[in-house]
């Protein structure tokens, strides 16, 4: 990939953004679904080439289904509609729906629909949930639900709604939306343009001033003591980013948990806790949905005839994906905001019930 | 395909779950999530504020179910101004960013103590 050299050079360049919090980034940015969009037989125009009104893509996860509509135009334009039908389908009255009869909202990423189906329809499904299916959505053509998608599905409003949600998390981040509204409008501009062509350095170059960072590893700047691993790099090294914008220095972290069918939770999430320890996703679940995430239980004292006890076993309930990876408990929230949130800023924890 | 096959690989973490017999979700994990389920009907304090053009409100303090969504406000709001559908209304929270529709008033509020502020513009 040409961008790989580029981006080589880079992560050199410019020390404020570590090599490893630049290649989850890209990970994370990288990351696709299969999705199989086939629109609905009782819809299909008359003369419409049946058999063929499926079409599958595989997404990327930072993407969002209007921007999708046009490859999706073009395809069933091109081998299913006549022309007669093209002429009076409006396009502005195409919505989703999942097989579990859900209207697919059009400002939700669509790695987040796919998670988010994802962990609701394995309460459902006798079936057993096998990964990398695709995500199968029907298209209507006519009646949008306008009442549950909230918002017209045209590319417009889903910029505003993405420019909302990055503003959002600026405020969650710092109690202020500075970092967002000194973008000049050509940033702006440019960072949903990142977003529309996919292209990972245009959308970051914005991106990365707006979202915070972690420090720079060891070998670049040794920290004074063993205590500051995160965050505080020395202040005499011109190419640090100031400490006060770091990843571990944000009021609190943008994040919303996904419980299966909703709802959708959102708390404050500071990036440390009260004994100065970074808040992990453990922690920070343990905290707001123990019923579901119940705290481990320390091991009991060593004694004689037990000098390595064990703590003892906790029946696990739930799990927590973020960008579609099962999330150990020890990641660091902070981290997290820096490095797997999504391109709008946030951390969604999609979570899921054991069976 | 390089995508293709890295997102193979980030999806075969959940495979331990995935791979066992079907089974069914444990009563104790579905009665947690009910727990969580149920509706917050506190009431949380709003107060409106008029921006640019948009007319001001006789009484703009009120208290809305915490649990409702931003749309519910954004409704409430519109009927209480008389704004026709179709003319647009934007609103703001603290005038720092506009909350995405589903977003719940109770999230609003904890993101923006000690009050909530939504200011309306025509």
């Amino acid at each position: 990939m040409s961008t790989y050299g580029a981006r080589h050079y880079n992560s050199q360049a410019t020390f404020s953004t570590p090599a490893s919090t630049t290649l989850f980034r890209r990970l994370t940015w990288e990351g696709t679904v299969p999705l199989e969009v086939r629109v609905d037989s009782k819809e299909l125009p008359a003369n419409s080439d049946r058999g063929l009104e499926c079409y599958y893509v595989q997404a990327p996860r930072v993407s969002y289904l209007p921007l999708l509509m046009p490859e999706i135009r073009r395809f069933l334009m091109d081998v299913v509609f006549d022309e007669a039908a093209a002429e009076i389908l409006k396009e502005d009255e195409w919505w989703f729906e999942s097989e579990d009869g859900i209207p697919m909202k059009w400002h939700w990423s669509i790695g987040l629909i796919y998670d988010n189906h994802a962990i609701s329809h394995s309460l459902r499904s006798t079936r057993v949930a096998t990964s990398g299916v695709p995500l199968k959505l029907t298209l209507h053509l006519a009646s949008p639900p306008s009442d549950k998608l909230l918002l017209s599905p045209s590319v417009e409003a889903c910029k505003q709604a993405f420019m909302g949600q990055l503003k959002e998390a600026d405020f969650i981040r710092w109690g202020n939306t500075k970092r967002m509204t000194s973008l000049r409008k050509a940033e702006q501009d440019g960072i949903w343009e990142g977003i529309k062509e996919h292209n990972f350095d245009d959308f970051w170059r914005v991106a990365s001033k707006v979202t915070p960072t972690t420090a720079p590893t060891r070998t670049q700047s040794p920290p004074p003591s063993s205590a500051s691993v995160h965050g505080r790099p020395p202040s005499a090294d011109p190419g640090n980013v100031p400490d006060r914008d770091g990843a571990y220095s944000v009021r609190c972290i943008p994040v919303r948990v996904y419980l299966p069918d909703g709802p959708v939770l959102q708390d404050l999430v500071p990036p440390m806790v009260e004994d100065g320890s970074p808040n992990t996703l453990g922690q920070y679940l343990a905290t707001h949905i123990p019923l579901l995430f119940p705290l481990q239980p320390p091991p009991p004292p060593p004694s004689r005839t037990n000098p390595n006890p064990q703590a003892p076993a906790v029946q696990q309930l739930a799990y927590a994906l973020i960008q579609g990876v099962l999330a150990p408990p020890e990641a660091e929230m902070a981290w997290l905001g820096a490095c797997l949130a999504g391109a709008d800023g946030w951390v969604n924890v999609c979570v899921g019930l054991v069976r | 395909m390089e995508g293709a096959e890295r997102g193979a690989l980030d999806r075969s973490l959940p495979i331990r779950y995935a791979q066992q017999e079907p089974s069914q979700v444990p009563e104790k994990a579905l009665s947690a999530l009910n727990t969580y389920r149920q509706r917050d009907l506190t009431k949380v304090p709003i107060r409106f504020k008029a921006v640019g053009n948009a007319p001001i409100m006789k009484e703009n303090m009120y208290k809305i179910t915490a649990s409702s969504r931003f749309q519910a406000v954004i409704q409430f709001l519109r009927k209480q101004l008389g704004w026709k559908t179709g003319t647009p209304l934007f609103t703001y929270i603290n005038l720092a960013f506009a909350p995405a529709p589903d977003d719940t008033v109770a999230s609003l509020f904890k993101a923006s103590p000690p009050s909530m502020v939504v200011e309306a513009l025509d």
